[in-house]
């Protein structure tokens, strides 16, 4: 008996060993799997999918298939109340225990700046991978991010990349790190991935670029998967698209992918079809919740502080707040100017989130003007000339459509745009005291070290002398809003007209 | 020109209670400045200032607590941590304490809460860490161990044949394999690296018990021990794999935990010192306030000090206005009478005007005399006087009047009117004389008689055209009109009123006379009636008859 045990023992290590060394020599009818999510900055919400929930269905997924990969694409490390605390610890905290095979960086993984993104690269039980994010100081892409990862298992080996739209630097501009040119990356990483004799390469983005579909009707990459709930305001939506280009659209959905092929070589015959999966409506993993619940209630007391109540319904859905004048970014811009007495101020309409809608009488508690406004970015006050305010105005304008965060919000002037201009010409009027801007004077124009640092893509202000405003200068957006709340008490933004479109009110 | 005094007095009236009213107004102003002053000074030193300096002193520990975090955070032994733990604590009450100073809302009060109760969790946090640290140490020392005993094991046992030896260098190869390995775990700060870390170890310790498998039995029996130690010590749930994958989990939580700690304090702390800020802009602007009402009390002072002197000046203006127009009227008064003014004891103004009206009120007095006895009329009866008869008989009597018509005269005496006046006093002789002539007035017809007071209690009364027939009618009329007056006389002897006794002397038609032989001819027959017992009026010519 022990003999048998011994010589059982033997062969199932002489297997294991066996598996190890031909891992990558495929053998005939294999599969795997590949559960993609993300877009998660907020934990605990059951309306948009908890990581509870997405846990069971790994587990599910991985109990009907061991070959199973995980890849977490990230856009989840910021923005949300708890993230703008621990700078989004509790998210890798929690992805560990759901065990993602790898991590892509998307935008958002920057907005606490590539610093913290490497100190949670440490904390991370999975490689975060950036294929083409480079850091000046080391000449090297940033510590311990990756440029690709090779996920493998028993019968397949897959090669693992993840890019940046270079654009992204203008929404979360970093201190210093770089995004290089996508294209060139990708084929730098696949050419190393190949020489490692990866079988399969899979390539997550998170803007949509129709590079992408190229590089998958070339063969050079073999699956794409890309995860935006914004997708149908990208101007490419209505493309073809690559039938192996994975794109997830719905916000609480996740994707399994399954790969299956008959026998070497594998690309020619393998077959790729998805699961579209409703992460909602799966039950949560106990264990996970628990973790999730123990982190959503970190300072529960504080946040459940009732601030004030609104006389006016607010609309912070990103459509209207991204393409016209909102009552609550009035209140947010007037509150800036008033904080700082400057005489104008600009506030990009992505910095007000949530994404939601409060009825009139709602109590406004500090977790939702935290949630409203999670970001930590201070309060600045610049001297700027009529000139560069009409061009940041102009600039605010050009993502119009694209429902992009760049749209400004504004106090202290007016203004007049044509949307169905062509871009650089749509603002027809800027009007100070009911006098047009003069674009030599200087204002006091109070805005967010964001835009003067060139996020969004503002670069107007990049050297513009800082005023002094008398006042704590590391509140931010939200202390301000959270403070004139409760000194208010009832709130009633609503829209006055500082911001027309003509080609809608004619 | 009373009317003008008048307004003068009131100009100085309103302008003395403008004065008043001003300097009570500034002063009360000044007064109200003062105490709020006093009172913004009161409250500098009491309110403001203490409140202020917890405001700063709050943000000050609120930085402290800060950085004392930060050596928590960095805090690598148990020693570090517990002495960087203890400091943190006391920083953290020092903070509390503060903040109970200071007038803070819930909220900063509730955020100091919850940085304790976080505080608490981190605190596991690094215990846990730091007990980690100490497994890991400790489990490398036994690595350190188990590399020698490998050593040993290594010489002493000595396989039998070349393969043996081929066999048990391959496993000393392999045990250094996975010792060297297992060295660099503690180095591993990635969990993604310690994952393929262990993957490698975990293949190598397969690979090391492949070869111990092909040993001679002796051999394994040697080796087997030493195989499972490192196997226990490396892999499973207490081993220093695990041990390692903790302690960066934990790290990582630690870090988020510390961030999250930070962030709290650096709330509280931007809270801190925007309180601080405000309370020292509220010092600011009191001090301003303080500065600004010292400059508006001086404005104030000299305001109402100029206002004041302005108002003395316009009423010693107005006084001297007055004093002026006094002497004026002085002098007037002056000029007025002829009369040298004796003014050796006269003050001031006023004295001299007072002496002035002394002698201009002699003046009038002695004109007014001047005017009784230039006057027609008797002033106690309003009837003419004694000056008016005299004119007028001697008209009457002149030439060219005496041809046309007779003329009497009708003298009339008041019965014991000594007697009435010392009974009924001098004020009842003059109404009952006013009455008398009241009577006379009303009996005889105004058309060209004259009655007038003759002098003292005598009466006289002219009748022009009428003859010595209808003169005794008209003295009968009198006689019964001071009858009907019905005044009560007590010291009669004649009646219980006053009565009268009435003497007439008529002119005939062309005969000359002239008053004094007329007015003796009425005396002599009003002393006849008189004699005859009074009550009763006499014609002259009716005496001469009885006489004749």
């Amino acid at each position: 008996m022990t003999q048998f045990k011994k010589t059982f023992g033997y062969f199932l290590k002489r297997l294991l060993l066996l598996s190890l060394i031909l891992s990558h020599i495929a053998l005939a009818e294999q599969r795997a799997t590949l559960i993609f999510d993300a877009e998660m900055p907020v934990i605990n919400d059951a309306e948009q999918g908890q990581y509870a929930q997405l846990a069971s269905v790994i587990d599910q997924y991985r109990k009907k298939d061991t070959n199973t990969f995980f890849i977490f694409g990230g856009e989840s490390l910021g923005p949300s109340m708890l993230s703008s605390m621990d700078r989004g610890a509790h998210i890798i905290d929690l992805l560990n225990s759901l065990k993602p095979s790898a991590m892509g960086v998307s935008k958002r993984e920057l907005s606490y700046q590539e610093d913290e993104l490497i100190l949670r690269t440490y904390e991370a039980a999975f490689p975060i991978v950036s294929s083409n994010l480079y850091d000046p100081l080391t000449h090297r892409p940033p510590d311990g991010i990756h440029t690709f990862a090779i996920l493998k298992n028993a019968n397949i080996s897959l090669g693992f990349i993840s890019v940046l739209a270079p654009e992204m630097i203008e929404k979360y501009p970093t201190n210093r790190v770089e995004v290089t040119s996508a294209e060139k990356a990708i084929i730098k990483a696949v050419i190393e991935l190949k020489s490692r004799g990866v079988n399969l390469i899979v390539l997550h983005y998170s803007m949509y670029l129709p590079i992408f579909d190229q590089l998958l009707e070339n063969g050079i990459v073999d699956l794409t998967l890309y995860k935006d709930q914004y997708f149908s305001s990208n101007p490419f939506y209505g493309a073809a698209h690559h039938p192996r280009n994975v794109i997830i659209e719905n916000s609480t959905h996740a994707v399994a992918v399954h790969l299956t092929w008959q026998e070497d070589p594998l690309k020619r015959n393998l077959v790729i079809t998805k699961d579209d999966i409703d992460v909602t409506a799966y039950p949560p993993k106990a264990s996970v919740l628990k973790q999730e619940k123990e982190y959503a209630q970190r300072i529960n007391s504080l946040l459940e502080e009732v601030l004030g109540t609104t006389e006016t319904p607010i609309d912070l859905r990103r459509k209207p707040l991204r393409n016209a004048e909102n009552g609550f970014a009035n209140l947010v811009a007037d509150t800036l100017r008033e904080f700082t007495d400057a005489q104008i101020s600009l506030v990009n309409s992505g910095t007000i989130r949530s994404n939601t809608e409060f009825s009139k009488g709602t109590l406004l508690t500090r977790r939702d003007i935290r949630t409203i406004l999670p970001y930590r970015n201070t309060i600045k006050l610049i001297e700027a000339n009529g000139q560069q305010i009409t061009d940041a105005l102009e600039y605010g304008l050009s993502g119009l459509g694209s429902e992009s965060g760049q749209y400004l919000q504004i106090s202290g002037i007016k203004i007049q745009y044509d949307s169905t201009r062509d871009v650089g010409h749509r603002l027809l009027s800027v009007t100070f005291n009911n006098k047009p801007l003069n674009p030599t004077k200087s204002y006091r124009v109070a805005t967010l070290d964001y835009l003067l640092m060139g996020g969004d893509g503002y670069t107007m202000f990049k050297d513009n002398i800082e005023l002094d405003y008398h006042q704590t200068s590391n509140f931010t957006l939200y202390d301000i809003m959270a403070n004139a709340v409760l000194q208010q008490k009832v709130i009633s933004p609503k829209t006055d007209g500082r911001i027309i479109d003509k080609a809608t009110t004619q | 020109m009373r009317y003008k005094q008048l307004s003068m007095i009131k100009k100085l009236a309103i302008l003395l209670l403008v004065v008043i009213a001003l300097f009570v107004s500034v002063g009360t102003l000044l007064q109200t400045k003062l105490e709020q002053t006093q009172s913004i000074l009161n409250d500098l030193t009491s309110n403001t200032l203490p409140a202020m300096i917890n405001a700063n002193q709050s943000a000050i520990k609120s930085n402290e607590l800060l950085s004392a975090l930060e050596s928590l955070m960095s805090s690598n032994t148990p020693v570090e941590r517990r002495i960087a733990d203890v400091e943190v604590q006391k920083k953290l009450k020092e903070t509390q304490e503060q903040a109970n100073k200071v007038s803070y809302s819930q909220n900063e009060l509730r955020l100091l809460n919850t940085i304790q109760e976080e505080m608490i969790d981190l605190n596991f946090f690094i215990d846990t860490k730091l007990d980690l640290a100490d497994q890991i140490t400790k489990k490398q020392n036994e690595l350190s161990r188990l590399k020698s005993n490998a050593d040993y094991a290594f010489q002493v046992n000595i396989g039998h044949t070349d393969l043996d030896k081929k066999q048990k260098t391959a496993w000393k190869i392999a045990y250094l394999e996975v010792i060297t390995l297992a060295y660099t775990i503690e180095d591993t700060h990635r969990l993604n690296d310690l994952q393929e870390l262990q993957r490698l170890i975990e293949q190598q310790l397969s690979n090391i018990e492949l070869i111990t498998e092909k040993l001679p039995p002796s051999l394994n029996k040697r080796l087997a021990p030493l195989n499972a130690a490192i196997r226990d010590l490396l892999s499973g749930e207490k081993g220093l794999l695990s041990s390692q994958e903790r302690y960066i989990r934990i790290s990582g939580r630690t870090r988020g935990r510390e961030n999250f700690i930070q962030n709290l304090i650096s709330d509280y702390n931007k809270v801190a010192n925007q309180f601080s800020l405000n309370e020292n802009q509220k010092l600011k602007t009191k001090m301003m306030a303080l500065t600004n009402g010292m400059y508006t009390q001086e404005t104030w002072f000299v305001f109402g000090f100029v206002l004041l002197a302005a108002m003395i000046s316009l009423i010693l203006a107005l006084y001297s206005q007055v004093i002026n127009r006094l002497s004026n009227l002085t002098k007037r008064i002056h000029n007025m009478t002829a009369a040298p003014i004796l003014n050796q004891s006269s003050n001031d103004e006023i004295d001299e005007l007072f002496q002035a009206f002394d002698q201009f009120s002699d003046t009038i007095n002695k004109q007014n005399s001047l005017l009784e006895t230039q006057s027609l009329t008797d002033s106690l009866t309003n009837i003419a006087n004694r000056r008016a008869f005299d004119r007028r008989l001697a008209y009457e009597l002149s030439n060219d009047r005496t041809i046309q018509a007779d003329l009497s005269v009708v003298l009339i005496d008041v019965d014991f009117f000594k007697q009435y006046n010392d009974t009924y006093g001098h004020a009842s002789g003059d109404d009952a004389l006013q009455k008398i002539a009241m009577m006379l007035s009303h009996t005889v017809p105004n058309n060209n008689n004259l009655i007038a007071r003759y002098g003292g209690e005598e009466f006289v009364v002219i009748l022009p055209n009428k003859t010595m027939e209808e003169a005794n009618t008209e003295a009968n009329n009198i006689m019964n009109a001071i009858k009907l007056a019905n005044i009560k006389h007590s010291q009669s002897s004649v009646s219980d009123r006053i009565t009268i006794s009435i003497g007439i002397a008529t002119r005939t038609k062309g005969a000359i006379t002239d008053t004094d032989t007329l007015m003796k001819k009425a005396d002599i027959a009003l002393y006849h009636s008189k004699a005859q017992g009074r009550n009763q009026a006499s014609h002259i010519n009716d005496i001469e008859t009885d006489h004749s």
